[in-house]
């Protein structure tokens, strides 16, 4: 079950590249490995605390006001990693920038939690946080890896190619926007390929 | 009328709630957060003066153009010996402020430079932190190879009395040759990152708008006093503080 | 005159060198998923201009005279997105009964905005600090970076929904087709957007 569940979450229901959810984040934060991570782990903390308590508290929740108290709900968990992230890692928090504030608007987040976590049990919204979230980092580490190979000849920081002269446009936005578009693109002919 | 009670009510509790919740947080973070921006300040201490010198926090609490925080350093093999000042330092750059700070010495030569805080875009204003490392990452063990970040780097014994040129022909210092480098210095001069002109005058115009002026106040670049006595009155001042606090202003500025 | 410098830098850099969807990369939601017809993205333009400003204005006030004043600014967050889902909502129900007609028009597109980041964006970028003049900004240049955020996110979405209203009639390869295509349309906007970096008053 946990495997069927893994493989919904990183590849059958891919946030970012099947469902294009929480586009924002995905190719503002791309630009390095270390940056898609962070942004990745933030969000997936995020989705799995806001999930769990969604669901226990769902029965209570008038139908009207739902979506303001999940705003709300989502809201506190942002507020509370800012705080941490600002204590325990401060480069992430200067690097990140206003994106972290912005979790709350990722769509993703609100949309599992309306689509997901109103209609199941704690345990089944906590697994599937976790492995959306996790879906949303894999989604993540693949467009910041080639952004960040493309567009500075690195990984991590580190050198990959003796000689490669790295186009910088790669890491401003129309980086992004092409990256995400041929990682897509492939993802379609894999699944054509499959179909036909 | 019943069911608006209801919702708003849930509304209300959850917020509470939420606020409660957050509030908790901030509560017990307040002081590892506090502390994280003292050791970052602590670090670009340690970077803008060279090694071996001892740093004493100021405050300048007088009017005048020096900012109400700043540093002095002392060599440490001469208590009377003045290394240096740092001060915090910022300039608009393409997207918003670049705060930074610059250790000089009492000539008025750079001895470091170091950035706090920037907002510039990934890739192009970004690098001004960019360490020119050789590492790949096929072999990423064998230690630190010494590389530092190159734009802070050009800017080190550069004066700030004079003002510091842009050399528009010239970009990326760190792939310059030697000799080219040794030329930029002797013309006080740095290059830029390519496409970033802006991130670059920010620098460059902030330290010839402020540098000189501080350093002409606090005593015409040369040694104001020493390191005992400004120890001997800071320790005066601590217990002035603690007994009494009416002293403010005359305590402030030592170098008067 | 000072502040009317300040105010034409803030429009400029707003609208086209720090567009908010081609530079910023906020929004995008509603970037993708409101521009396959022209009618709707000027809607949707118009709504998200609209509710940016009015916002800004709020969040403003809150910011000064609440948060700070109070220093809670670590509960800035959950209150702004607090402010922008009931000021959304209100706005719909202030607008169905004063002036129906633009309800018809505009008054689908005001639930969507709720999760719009570009309008949290907008209120969190308001309370830092002012690019131009290093100090916070003022009410009226909170206002005017709102209208100007939101005019520069509805050229976006209009010149998307021009182009893509034309992509339906082009071969595109199968792989490609739809969000992809779309994607790599924004992208040679973006790069044309680039182009205004050069703009630069920067330099005050």
């Amino acid at each position: 079950m946990i495997a069927k569940e893994l493989k919904r979450g990183i590849i059958t229901e891919n946030p970012i590249l099947i469902l294009a959810l929480g586009l924002c984040p995905a190719l503002a934060v791309s630009t390095s490995v270390k940056n898609g991570l962070g942004m990745g782990l933030a969000s997936m903390f995020v989705l799995a605390c806001s999930n769990v308590i969604i669901s226990i508290i769902k029965a209570w929740i008038p139908e009207k006001v739902r979506i303001p108290c999940y705003i709300v709900i989502i809201a506190t968990f942002v507020s509370i990693l800012q705080l941490l992230i600002k204590a325990y890692t401060p480069a992430l928090d200067s690097q990140l920038g206003i994106f972290i504030p912005l979790i709350v608007v990722n769509c993703m987040i609100l949309g599992r939690a309306e689509a997901y976590a109103s209609k199941n049990n704690p345990v089944h919204a906590l697994i599937d946080g976790f492995v959306m979230g996790l879906g949303f980092t894999v989604a993540l580490l693949i467009l910041s890896g080639i952004r960040e190979f493309l567009g500075s000849n690195k990984l991590l920081d580190l050198l990959v190619i003796p000689g490669f002269q790295p186009m910088t446009a790669f890491i401003l936005a129309p980086g992004g926007f092409f990256v995400i578009a041929l990682v897509m693109g492939v993802i379609n002919y894999a699944q054509r390929k499959k179909g036909a | 009328m019943g069911d608006i009670i209801k919702l708003t009510l849930t509304l209300t509790i959850i917020s509470a709630i939420a606020g409660l919740a957050i509030g908790v947080v901030n509560d017990k973070t307040k002081d590892k957060i506090a502390a994280q921006q003292e050791q970052a300040r602590l670090e670009a201490l340690e970077t803008v003066f060279p090694e071996g010198v001892r740093i004493v926090e100021m405050k300048n609490l007088g009017a005048g153009v020096v900012p109400d925080l700043y540093w002095i350093a002392f060599d440490d093999s001469a208590d009377t010996v003045l290394a240096g000042y740092a001060f915090e330092v910022s300039g608009i750059g393409y997207a918003g402020d670049i705060k930074f700070m610059v250790g000089v010495g009492i000539d008025g030569n750079i001895l470091g430079l170091t950035v706090l805080d920037h907002n510039e875009t990934p890739g192009l204003g970004s690098r001004v932190n960019e360490i020119a490392s050789a590492k790949y990452i096929w072999y990423p063990v064998g230690g630190d190879d010494g590389a530092k970040p190159w734009f802070k780097e050009q800017f080190v014994g550069l004066s700030s009395l004079k003002p510091i040129i842009i050399d528009r022909n010239l970009a990326e210092w760190h792939k310059l040759d030697e000799r080219t480098q040794a030329n930029l210095r002797n013309n006080n001069a740095v290059t830029i990152i390519t496409g970033s002109t802006i991130t670059t005058e920010a620098f460059t115009r902030a330290i010839g708008q402020h540098i000189a002026g501080y350093l002409e106040e606090l005593g015409g670049y040369c040694c104001p006093a020493t390191r005992k006595e400004i120890e001997a009155k800071k320790a005066v001042e601590a217990v002035a503080v603690e007994t009494n606090d009416n002293e403010d202003n005359d305590t402030a500025l030592l170098l008067d | 005159m000072e502040s009317i410098t300040s105010i034409i830098q803030i429009s400029i850099a707003a609208v086209l060198i720090q567009n908010f969807v081609l530079a910023r990369f906020l929004g995008l939601c509603p970037f993708f998923g409101v521009s396959k017809k022209l009618s709707s993205a000027t809607g949707m333009g118009m709504a998200v201009v609209f509710v940016m400003t009015v916002a800004s204005m709020i969040t403003w006030w809150i910011d000064t005279a609440l948060l700070m004043a109070l220093n809670v600014e670590y509960l800035r967050t959950i209150v702004f997105i607090l402010v922008i889902a009931s000021l959304v909502q209100l706005l719909e129900m202030i607008m169905q009964k004063i002036t129906p007609a633009l309800y018809e028009s505009l008054g689908i597109f005001l639930p969507l905005i709720t999760t719009n980041c570009a309008i949290l964006g907008v209120a969190i970028l308001n309370a830092g600090v002012n690019n131009f003049t290093g100090n916070p900004f003022t009410f009226v240049e909170s206002t005017i970076n709102g209208i100007a955020s939101g005019i520069g996110f509805t050229l976006a979405l209009v010149l998307m929904a021009g182009l893509r209203e034309r992509l339906e009639l082009a071969d595109v390869p199968k792989s490609l087709d739809g969000l992809p295509i779309a994607f790599i349309t924004a992208g040679l906007m973006a790069l044309a957007f680039l182009g205004f970096s050069g703009l630069s008053f920067f330099a005050g």
